[in-house]
């Protein structure tokens, strides 16, 4: 095993147990935590055995068949999703921000001391 | 009816009281500022001169400031509201001529342009190229063709500012205004009003700004 692979493998333990303790102390849901569980396993096979992504590779029609360059395929379209998510998870958290500054301002608004009568008629 | 005229305002102490007087001379008593995170006294000085005065703690942008003082507004029982800038360049005489189409009951919403005539000293940049482009990104967003896509000065029945929520907080909200106004069939019509530009200061802010409001078009159509 080379050296990268021991990294992985510890990597991946480590966020395994992270997952584990997390979904122990209620931090992330049951499906939450079966989510991370599988990626990691399969992050740690895949460190292992890099064989078996080249066979997923060719078996999903890749012409180099590496499984290094469906990684790439794959977490390209990921990361920009997960972009689009976060620019309207902002966006969200903006809008609410924009409510609460607003509902504070007025419910501290100040009228004028000599409420003036004379209103504006055409 | 009852007119309010809703004025954002960031760091305008030097302005705002006189926009105001001059309002108020006008016979608009009605006036909402909404000091939009200022790190002057223009809360202090609108508060001096008789506004009612909102404050945002931080800055929104001039969007967020329209749609605050709407709410409160309407919340005090306006029948009109008018969008008002606190930087003096717009002249209360031209509130009348926008409320008459509003108080015949035909219309909904009039919008000023500083096209219909020819007294605003509009800056060269601004004439050829920021208005015509402004003009063409109304076009596609909104489907309307106006003569000024960008006046910040218009007038809103009550009825209609029910129906207009604001939700682009910096100036991306010019558009989306017209936007509301086609989505919800609104009855509107152009008036022509005069802006006096102080100064230009315009140049590559102007420009990141237009850019930034394209972006937010765009963003508000995808998210």
């Amino acid at each position: 095993m080379s050296i990268i692979q021991v990294v992985f493998v510890i990597f991946v333990l480590f966020a395994l147990l992270r997952a584990g303790s997390q979904y122990t102390a209620r931090d992330i849901s049951f499906r939450e935590w079966i989510l991370w569980t599988v990626f990691w396993v399969v992050v740690g096979v895949a460190a292992v055995l890099p064989r078996t992504t080249d066979l997923i590779a060719s078996k999903l029609g890749l012409e180099t068949g590496r499984g290094v360059d469906l990684l790439v395929y794959i977490a390209i379209p990921v990361l920009f999703y997960a972009i689009f998510r976060l620019m309207a998870r902002i966006d969200s958290l903006q809008a609410t921000i924009t409510e609460v500054v607003r509902h504070v301002g007025i419910a501290q608004a100040v009228e004028p001391k000599e409420a003036s009568h004379k209103e504006h008629h055409e | 009816m009852i007119t309010y005229i809703v004025i954002p305002a960031v760091n305008s102490e030097a302005t705002i009281g006189k926009v105001l007087t001059d309002l108020q001379a006008a016979g608009y008593a009605h006036c909402v500022v909404i000091d939009d995170g200022s790190t002057d006294r223009t809360a202090a000085v609108a508060q001096a001169h008789g506004a009612h005065v909102i404050r945002h703690m931080i800055n929104l942008g001039q969007g967020a400031g329209l749609q605050t003082g709407t709410v409160y507004a309407l919340a005090q029982g306006a029948e009109l509201l008018v969008h008002f800038d606190a930087d003096g360049q717009m002249d209360p005489g031209d509130i009348a001529t926008l409320l008459k189409p509003l108080q015949s009951g035909t219309i909904d919403v009039a919008i000023g342009s500083r096209y219909l005539q020819n007294d605003s000293d509009i800056p060269m940049l601004k004439r050829y190229v920021y208005f015509p482009i402004g003009r063409v990104v109304n076009l596609l967003f909104t489907g309307l063709w106006l003569s000024d896509a960008h006046c910040g000065l218009r007038a809103l029945t009550a009825q209609a500012a029910h129906n207009i929520t604001i939700r682009q907080d910096r100036m991306a909200h010019a558009t989306e205004i017209l936007e509301l106004i086609s989505k919800k069939n609104l009855r509107y019509v152009e008036v022509p009003v005069t802006i006096q530009y102080h100064e230009f200061g315009q140049g590559l802010r102007g420009i990141n700004g237009a850019l930034r409001t394209v972006k937010d078009l765009i963003k508000a159509k995808l998210l």
